[in-house]
């Protein structure tokens, strides 16, 4: 595919293409700010993850994105353009929503047909073939209606690349799907990814934003609290979590008394003959000598990566004290 | 093809797809030309009454049942919410709607007129056709008396929120029944079906068509959006 760079009216920042572009947005409802200033930029070709907690703001600052809300003050650019004003830019974007978007008494041929025709596609026909090879449901020719949800969700994606958008919006594309259509969902935006698209991803799914995104956002109550590169957050907040598994209970509860009158050890957790901590500084060697200086027989000592989950909660745990404190 | 037309034909095909919606509009059309005629049979100067009301009552009822369809279910199922990120101005998309809605539940309109007719001229054994006045009737001003309905229906469907949303159709439909009958009405019993009539239906039904067209200047898309849940 041969795209038109100076059409695509992408600012660039040290070399960088930003295609999606969100200043201090804010948006209110009724009184109630929802978002509180929010701002961040998607480069051409990332994966951006917008993670947050179920009415953080997520949906509304994707629907501010899509055009779909005004917001309050701020303003949310999709390639240099405002998606709310202008028909023409919404060629070059593709959209899952909550809603799989499909009708359910239309063929998935029929689906893909009526999108192609809004978006002026040319070739139709044998576009909408290609599609439907690349998620699995050539010759399916029943309604819409009698396909299983991951189905569903595999149609909604080739309808939202019917277009070959350069950006694609994908609001938490694999809830409620079980975990092979998980897996499903996850290698086609990876795929889609690879051929170089720019995916912007609502999720709360950890798991998912983890494995596929460049970089992630977290949303709280309005606030982005964090916005940087998933391995970025992983060495930033990598206080190396640390699993001693002992000979036996006895030896777990002596080693956990003293692990827990050490200054550079926290959460410390005792499950059985496991202990589980969280090492302030890289001080493995100094907790070994301790605890073999108290006999204490240790059977293994591994260190475990730190996980987007580790750092989302602690955000989450951050935020709450953060507030506590405010409020006291 | 304009996008209007292509909105227009995807709901058309939906509507086909639906047998039992089909199937149940087609049957009470049948069902009231059968009753109709039976009546034409027992005195023929009733024709003109028949082919007066029956399409007309069963375009507006279809254009009621079509709405529901095209407006309220798509808010419902939230798929509105994926077609306004398409290249396609608001305006445009409703207008489609609306005439996905109007060419079948004109076409019932047209089917009820021509079973009257049909049935009552077996029934009487010889060609019995209404008055020329009810051409005008049934090629003017009952599309425009759908297309008033539907338009009106469907802007409010896109207005309302969800809660409202589900008795605004409903009100709507027995307004412009009620208003149609309730007028003829206060013109007295003997009134007959004369082009003053249908000049003023026309008149009052392009009228609601510019009010509503007016009034889509005021749905935005955040309107809906904020209207479905």
């Amino acid at each position: 595919m041969v795209v038109d760079m100076q059409n695509l009216n992408l600012s660039q920042s040290g070399g960088k293409m930003k295609v999606i572009e969100v200043k201090n947005l804010v948006k209110d409802f009724g009184g109630r700010r929802v978002l509180n200033g929010i701002s961040f930029e998607v480069e051409k070709g990332e994966v951006f993850g917008y993670l947050g907690p179920n009415g953080a703001g997520k949906t509304t600052t994707l629907r501010i994105i899509l055009g779909l809300l005004n917001p309050t003050s701020g303003e949310a650019m999709v390639m240099g353009k405002n998606l709310a004003e202008d028909d023409e830019a919404r060629k070059k974007i593709g959209v899952v929503l909550e809603n799989d978007g499909l009708y359910e008494d239309l063929s998935a041929y029929d689906n893909l047909e009526y999108y192609a025709q809004l978006y002026d596609v040319s070739n139709r026909k044998e576009k909408i073939e290609d599609l439907l090879r690349f998620v699995g449901l050539y010759g399916r020719n029943e309604r819409v209606g009698f396909f299983s949800k991951g189905m569903r969700r595999k149609l909604a994606i080739a309808r939202a690349i019917i277009n070959d958008p350069e950006v694609l919006f994908l609001d938490e594309p694999s809830a409620g799907l079980d975990p092979e259509a998980q897996r499903m969902v996850r290698n086609l935006i990876l795929e889609l990814s690879k051929e170089g698209k720019t995916v912007f991803l609502n999720s709360h799914d950890l798991d998912e934003v983890q494995r596929i995104c460049d970089r992630v956002a977290i949303l709280q109550r309005g606030r982005i609290t964090v916005c940087d590169a998933v391995k970025n957050l992983r060495k930033k907040f990598s206080r190396p979590r640390v699993i001693i598994s002992t000979s036996d209970n006895k030896s777990a509860e002596r080693a956990f008394e003293i692990l827990n009158s050490l200054d550079f050890v926290s959460n410390c957790e005792i499950d059985g003959k496991k202990i589980s901590l969280m090492l302030k500084e890289n001080k493995q060697s100094s907790l070994l000598r301790k605890l073999s200086e108290n006999g204490v027989e240790i059977e293994e000592i591994r260190k475990v990566e730190v996980t987007l989950e580790d750092i989302y909660f602690k955000m989450q745990e951050e935020k709450k004290n953060e507030e506590r404190v405010y409020y006291c | 093809m304009r996008k209007e037309f292509i909105i227009a034909k995807k709901e058309i095909m939906e509507i086909l797809q639906n047998k039992s919606s089909l199937l149940f509009t087609v049957g009470y059309s049948v069902f009231f030309s059968v009753i109709a005629a039976l009546g034409v049979k027992k005195s023929p100067e009733t024709i003109d009454t028949a082919v007066f009301y029956i399409p007309l009552v069963m375009g507006i009822f279809f254009a009621y049942v079509s709405t529901g369809r095209v407006f309220f279910r798509e808010k419902r199922d939230k798929i509105i919410e994926t077609l306004l990120c398409t290249p396609v101005s608001l305006r445009k998309l409703w207008f489609g709607k609306v005439l996905g809605s109007v060419i079948p539940s004109y076409a019932i309109a047209i089917l009820s007129a021509i079973l009257i007719v049909l049935i009552s001229s077996i029934l009487l054994k010889s060609i019995i056709l209404p008055s020329p006045i009810l051409v005008l009737h049934l090629l003017v001003t009952i599309p425009l008396l759908v297309l008033a309905a539907v338009s009106l229906m469907g802007f409010l469907y896109l207005l309302a929120g969800m809660k409202e949303v589900r008795i605004v159709g409903t009100i709507i439909f027995i307004l412009i029944l009620g208003a149609l009958f309730g007028g003829l009405g206060l013109i007295g019993e003997g009134y007959r079906i004369s082009l003053l009539i249908e000049i003023a239906l026309m008149v009052i039904s392009l009228l609601l068509v510019m009010l509503t067209g007016y009034l889509t200047r005021y749905l935005s898309k955040e309107k809906i959006v904020t209207t479905i849940t």
